[in-house]
């Protein structure tokens, strides 16, 4: 018995192994006859017989004397002596027994099988197992594609049967993924993915179709197999169909396409304030790290600086690329980067301000992703700044409407550096001359403000009067652009103080204007000799100068408010209204029930299963399109609603359907139909002659 | 014995008493005037007993009297074997009847007198055979399931449908489910431990058509235990005619129009842009001209919406027309208001509101909402039916007047739950309120039908119409007759016995748009609930007895016999006597 139990135990222990190995319960069970069988063999547990147990018995125990066998004998074919003995050892052997352990290794035998055990239990853990599957192509009978005849009629020719399924995923290049096989339809890859599907059949058939989205592809037949590849770009379903030879079509289930998308780069950004300032005596140099992750791969990461000059409408800006002081090594999943940026090494200066973040791409096709991270901030103090102050406490607007021509000679001075080469000496000097007329025009003009003597200005008119034909009053009339003049009456009445002080002009504004007047006189010269190249910085400088004078100017804007005219009542609502016109809209808002063939398709179900009816070619076309809708409700979730949508498949294009179809179909559409928001609608109501009487009372009474 | 005696035909006592008294007082004359008067008075007596014993013979006097004849038990579903024990110990010498739903009880019934019904009793419509004994209703054991159901049979696409039930004694672990057309579970409940518990289960319906849901109960293994069927009527959405005058332009109006447009509904406005000058606007419809309201041109729509001051300025006629529009034609009137209406509200509205200084309020839709509201509510009056409530403070509520409404709110504002993103809520408040103001359809029937019909029983249902003498048939079966209520002309009453299990449609002959469905379960399903029914009939059939007439006793016409023998002896008499 126990050597039994022993030669089982070693039976046990490698056929557990071999079925985890495996995975076959024959190989196991075949492995654990056999091993259990030569263990018998050697163990021989048939050969213990009750002689051989007596001898065991009279070898372990001593007070039997050797004589257990007695008791095997006939009671009455022994001598007296021999009787004496026997009840001897009868009346002691039941107490003594029990300390005899029969021979027997179960231990070793367990252990054995616990070895065994402790194996396969590793290799289950850790998922070895050895499949014999020589091209590893094994379909499992759940991923097995299954066909159904649209032809209910029965027919004696076998139909072809579908021998092998294949779907071939390759992944776009750049993600470097080497392409693989499977036999699960149900497809989920990266956009931009190819899918090569292969079919084969026992048979021959005579063609078979990829169909998705009401759309339908024909495969084409290869190497005895049916192929069709197609680039992923959305989600979806689809399916197979086949016509035998005889013509008749079957349909498979339906499969879902779920495709994911790349994911951008990921950028964080450690070891760096949003904002940053530096004064302009400390060093100005600031450093980060960054980590940038992507999932297949990053292509480039860069530092995008932008640095800004000057403020208000100077303002300049300067775009630079930077690159990361460790080099980015393309097509890595994770980066670790990091760069120092010296403020000094991008030429700001104090009141410049540096922006940038960190933009990384990835290998995506035809269009990289593109991520960027925050922006940041680093600035180095101004040492200046403008405060806003109010220099002179008039409510006047003291901005002169010619301030602008100033740089307008300077254009036209640049323009003519610029055409030196170009035209002949003395049109140049000619022009350069007039140009220093016309600085000395708008000097004049701005020396009237500064209490300067209007030397010469007959002679100027005079001037004007002869070489633009006179046809202006105004000396400035072409030098200064329309609108400039809107401030006019707020000027300075230019004609009753021809000379002497300018009490308008606050001193501030005055000493700059003054110095901006000797920066024209210095300009005049040199365009006056014939050289405007030397002219232009004094130009420019007296430009600046009007500029602040300017800025000084705008603050009045800010301070003063907005003061409206008073309204005068007896005029008011007084407008006529004969432009005002009466107007129709309408609108037609045909939004139409995007569900409204699956709520069909419910009540049709409803009406078949609630009398014997059959469903019809009409419900098909109903059960198509209600698959249509939802398979646009599905693609967001393909999963979900999977089942519901291959039943409709099955219902729509199926000549026999079963009840069971039809119920889950139902099921599976109640379910997916969205919520309805609330909408106000007519309601009805009972009326007759005793609530118009009550009605009438009522009124009445109240 | 007078007492006991009665007439069957009361209603002939005075005329034949009067003729009678006639026939007597003319058979004296002439007795009088005859020559021989001997034996007058002899003459008059057998005159007498002549005339008596045929105006007897015409009024069939009836004696009352105890019938003692023996003691039944009536054996029902359900009943308790103790009772019966009990029962019999008291009336040794009762017959016991088994009780099948439809067969004659009549010749066991003849010779009793006294019946006791055990169990949930007869169905009701066999109860009329108990009218000539005296009934006691004892009663069974307590029932076990939904002995009473809520909900509504007739919904439109998009209604939440709501289902209360009383389950009666429930047993632990167990699960109620609503199930929808096709088994999708959409609700469910779980049962506890304890006399009755109330269920609520609701799903909202998506597609229109006639459908079964079911009322599923699971034990905490997940095996079905009973299905009972719950039909529901889905029916279409139907869309509202709706005007909007304003006197300026608001984002109130605006808003609330992008909704109502949205939603299919006919939207016409016409907001005033300055003197004399109106922009229109038409929705969903073709272009209606309403440079002022009248009775004819409110016609074709449901609801106008009209801000307070442009109700207020009105010119006469156009108040008439509409005050004509509301009463006669049941137009639905919703007052936008502004601060100054809840101070003088004008001619239509007599809403009476207080001061409650508070300009926010907490609402109860979908979930719960600050909204910003007029520092005023609504008093509650008679005749005023709100619409919204926050707590007990009215927030929406319209009046009748005559077939139409007239509502108002003291809600300002509402298009700021558009702009913060709750348009669910914001849809679900002016649904509310304006599916509450608009017009009423009026058909040309109403159907009075309850949820089920039970398979070969009668099923009775009750039409309220207009059109004269209808005819009502089941659609693919026979007519049925119908009884006129007898006070009001428009009610008639039929019975119907439905054969087919399902859906089943009641047609009207002259306007064959008017259908009932009904739907007609098996006897099996909702058995608790029927049971209950049927023991609620027992009991108020024995006590609307007792209360008629005295237990056991039975009238017994006196045999008219005695009154042709007595009206032959006065004849034979007066014939005699000349001859004598």
């Amino acid at each position: 018995m126990m050597l039994s139990v022993e030669s089982l135990l070693y039976g046990l222990g490698p056929a557990i192994l071999v079925f985890v190995l495996f995975q076959s319960l024959f190989i196991a069970v075949s492995v654990f006859i056999i091993i259990t069988v030569i263990a018998f063999i050697i163990l021989q547990p048939w050969k213990i017989n009750l002689p051989h147990v007596s001898s065991y018995i009279d070898d372990h125990i001593n007070s039997v004397e050797y004589s257990s066998s007695l008791l095997l004998a006939h009671e009455t074919a022994l001598s007296p002596l021999a009787q004496l003995q026997r009840y001897r050892v009868s009346q002691q052997l039941p107490a003594q027994i029990k300390q005899l352990q029969p021979d027997h290794r179960l231990g070793r035998a367990a252990i054995v099988a616990g070895i065994f055990l402790i194996f396969s239990l590793l290799c289950y853990q850790f998922g070895i197992s050895v499949s014999f599957d020589p091209d590893n192509n094994q379909i499992e009978k759940s991923e097995q594609v299954v066909f159904k005849a649209v032809d209910s009629s029965e027919t004696k020719i076998d139909s072809p049967v579908l021998e092998s399924q294949k779907v071939t995923i390759s992944y776009p290049v750049y993600t470097k993924k080497a392409a693989f096989s499977t036999s699960k339809m149900d497809v989920k890859a990266l956009d931009g993915s190819r899918l090569y599907w292969q079919i084969n059949f026992d048979a021959e058939v005579d063609s078979v179709f990829y169909e998705i989205g009401g759309k339908s592809y024909s495969m084409q037949l290869k190497d005895e197999a049916y192929r069709y590849s197609a680039v992923l770009n959305s989600s979806g379903f689809y399916n197979f169909r086949f016509t035998d030879l005889h013509g008749k079509s079957y349909v498979s289930e339906l499969y879902s396409i779920e495709v994911l998308q790349d994911q951008e780069p990921i950028i964080e950004i450690a070891g760096l304030e949003q904002y940053t300032a530096f004064n302009y005596d400390e060093p100005k140099h600031f450093s980060f790290k960054t980590q940038i992750s992507d999932d297949f791969g990053i292509a480039d990461a860069s530092i995008i600086a932008t640095v800004s000059k000057g403020t208000g409408e100077s303002v300049k800006f300067r775009e630079e690329k930077l690159t990361f002081d460790n080099q980015v090594k393309s097509g890595s999943k994770n980066l670790l980067l990091s760069k120092k940026i010296d403020l000094n090494n991008l030429k700001m200066e104090p009141g410049d301000e540096l922006y940038f973040y960190v933009q990384a791409t990835d290998f995506k096709q035809p269009q990289p992703n593109i991520s960027r991270s925050e922006t940041f901030f680093a600035v180095i103090r101004d040492t200046v700044t403008y405060d806003e102050g109010v220099e002179g406490t008039l409510g006047v607007d003291l901005m002169p409407a010619y301030f602008r021509s100033q740089r307008q000679i300077i254009i036209d001075t640049e323009k003519l550096i610029k055409d030196k080469s170009k035209i002949a000496i003395d049109e140049f000097n000619s022009r350069s001359n007039d140009l220093g007329f016309d600085q000395k025009a708008l000097r004049l003009k701005y020396g009237q403000f500064t209490g300067d003597e209007n030397e010469g200005g007959t002679a100027e008119e005079e001037v004007y009067h002869d070489e633009e034909t006179g046809e202006t009053d105004d000396p400035l009339e072409g030098y200064k652009h329309n609108h400039d003049s809107s401030n006019e009456n707020n000027l300075v009445e230019k004609s009753e103080e021809p000379e002497g002080d300018a009490p308008k002009f606050t001193q501030s504004i005055q000493s700059k204007l003054r110095q901006a007047l000797n920066e024209m006189w210095d300009a005049e010269l040199h365009l006056r000799m014939y050289d405007p190249q030397k002219s232009l910085p004094y130009q420019y400088r007296a430009l600046d100068l009007l500029e602040q004078i300017k800025n000084s100017a705008r603050i009045y804007v800010h301070r003063i408010g907005f003061d409206p005219p008073p309204i005068k009542e007896d005029k008011r609502l007084t407008g006529t209204l004969d432009e005002v016109v009466s107007f129709r809209k309408s609108d037609e808002n045909d939004e139409q029930d995007n569900f409204q063939f699956m709520r069909k398709s419910i009540l049709r179900i409803e009406q078949i299963l609630n009398s014997d009816k059959q469903v019809t070619k009409a419900d098909q076309e109903l059960f198509a399109k209600a698959g249509t809708e939802l398979s646009a409700l599905a693609i967001e979730n393909p999963g979900e609603y999977l089942t519901t949508l291959q039943n409709l498949k099955w219902l729509a294009e199926l000549e026999k359907t079963t009840l069971k179809t039809l119920k889950i179909v139902q099921k599976g559409l109640i379910i997916a139909l969205p919520k309805e928001s609330a909408e106000p609608v007519k309601t009805s109501s009972k009326y007759d002659e005793l609530d118009q009487l009550m009605l009438k009372e009522l009124q009445q009474n109240d | 014995m007078i007492k006991n005696l009665s007439f069957a035909n009361t209603s002939y006592l005075w005329p034949v008493l009067g003729g009678a008294v006639l026939l007597l007082l003319i058979f004296i004359w002439k007795e009088r005037k005859s020559p021989q008067n001997n034996r007058f008075w002899l003459k008059i007596t057998a005159i007498f007993l002549a005339i008596i014993s045929l105006a007897l013979i015409a009024l069939k006097p009836q004696t009352t009297q105890i019938a003692q004849l023996g003691t039944g038990i009536i054996l029902t579903e359900n009943y308790k074997p103790k009772t019966l024990d009990s029962l019999k110990k008291l009336h040794k010498r009762a017959a016991i009847l088994n009780y099948t739903a439809g067969k004659s009880l009549h010749n066991a019934l003849d010779s009793l007198s006294t019946i006791y019904v055990l169990g949930n009793g007869l169905k009701p419509f066999d109860l009329r055979q108990l009218d000539s004994v005296s009934a006691n209703y004892v009663g069974g054991k307590n029932l076990n399931g939904i002995t009473k159901l809520q909900y509504k049979q007739q919904n439109r696409v998009g209604d939440e449908l709501l289902v209360n039930a009383f389950y009666e004694q429930p047993g632990n672990g167990n699960k109620i489910i609503l199930q929808g057309p096709g088994g999708a579970d959409l609700d469910s409940v779980n049962l506890s431990q304890g006399d009755s518990q109330i269920l609520r289960l609701k799903s909202q319906l998506k597609a229109k058509g006639n459908f079964v849901y079911s009322i599923v109960e699971k034990d905490s293994l997940g095996k079905v235990q009973t299905t009972d069927p719950l039909p529901v009527q889905v029916n279409e959405k139907e869309k509202l005619r709706i005007l909007i005058v304003n006197g300026f332009p608001t984002f109130e109006t605006k808003y609330l129009k992008n909704f109502l447009a949205e939603a299919q509904n006919e939207v016409t406005v016409r907001s005033q842009v300055t003197k004399g000058k109106f922009v229109f606007e038409n929705y969903n419809t073709a272009s209606k001209n309403i440079s002022a309201l009248s009775e004819r041109n409110l016609e074709d729509f449901d609801l106008l919406i009209i801000d307070a001051n442009s109700l207020k300025s009105l010119s006469k006629s156009q108040k008439s027309g509409l005050e004509e529009a509301i009463t006669g034609q049941g137009l639905g009137v919703f007052i936008q208001p502004d601060t100054d209406f809840y101070r003088f509200q004008g001619d239509f509205s007599d809403f009476t509101f207080s001061q409650d200084g508070n300009e926010i309020v907490n609402l109860d839709l979908a979930k719960r909402l600050t909204m910003n509201k007029y520092p005023f509510q609504i008093t509650s009056q008679f005749g005023l039916e709100p619409i919204q409530k926050s707590g007990n403070e009215i927030i929406s509520a319209y009046k009748q007047y005559g077939l139409g409404r007239i509502a108002t709110t003291v809600l300002s504002n509402t298009y700021q739950l558009v702009l913060e993103g709750d348009e669910e809520q914001y849809k679900k408040l002016w649904s509310e309120t304006i599916t509450a103001v608009g017009k009423k359809k009026q058909s040309s029937a109403e159907w009075e039908v309850s949820y089920f019909g039970v398979q070969n029983e009668p099923f009775n249902f009750r039409l309220r119409t207009k059109i004269s003498e209808p005819r009502v048939y089941i659609r693919n079966g026979y007519d049925i007759a119908l009884r006129q209520d007898v006070d009001v002309s428009s009610l008639w009453r039929g019975t119907m016995y439905p054969h087919k299990t399902g859906w089943n449609s009641l047609v009207m002959q002259q306007d064959s748009t008017q259908v009932a469905h009904l739907f007609v379960t098996d006897s099996v399903k909702w058995h608790a609930m029927f049971a209950r029914q049927t023991i609620h009939a027992n009991k108020t059939y024995v006590s609307k007895r007792k209360n008629m007439d005295l237990q056991g006793q039975s009238k017994q016409p006196v045999n008219p016999l005695w009154f042709y023998l007595l009206f032959i002896f006065g004849m034979g008499f007066l014939w005699l006597e000349p001859k004598l």
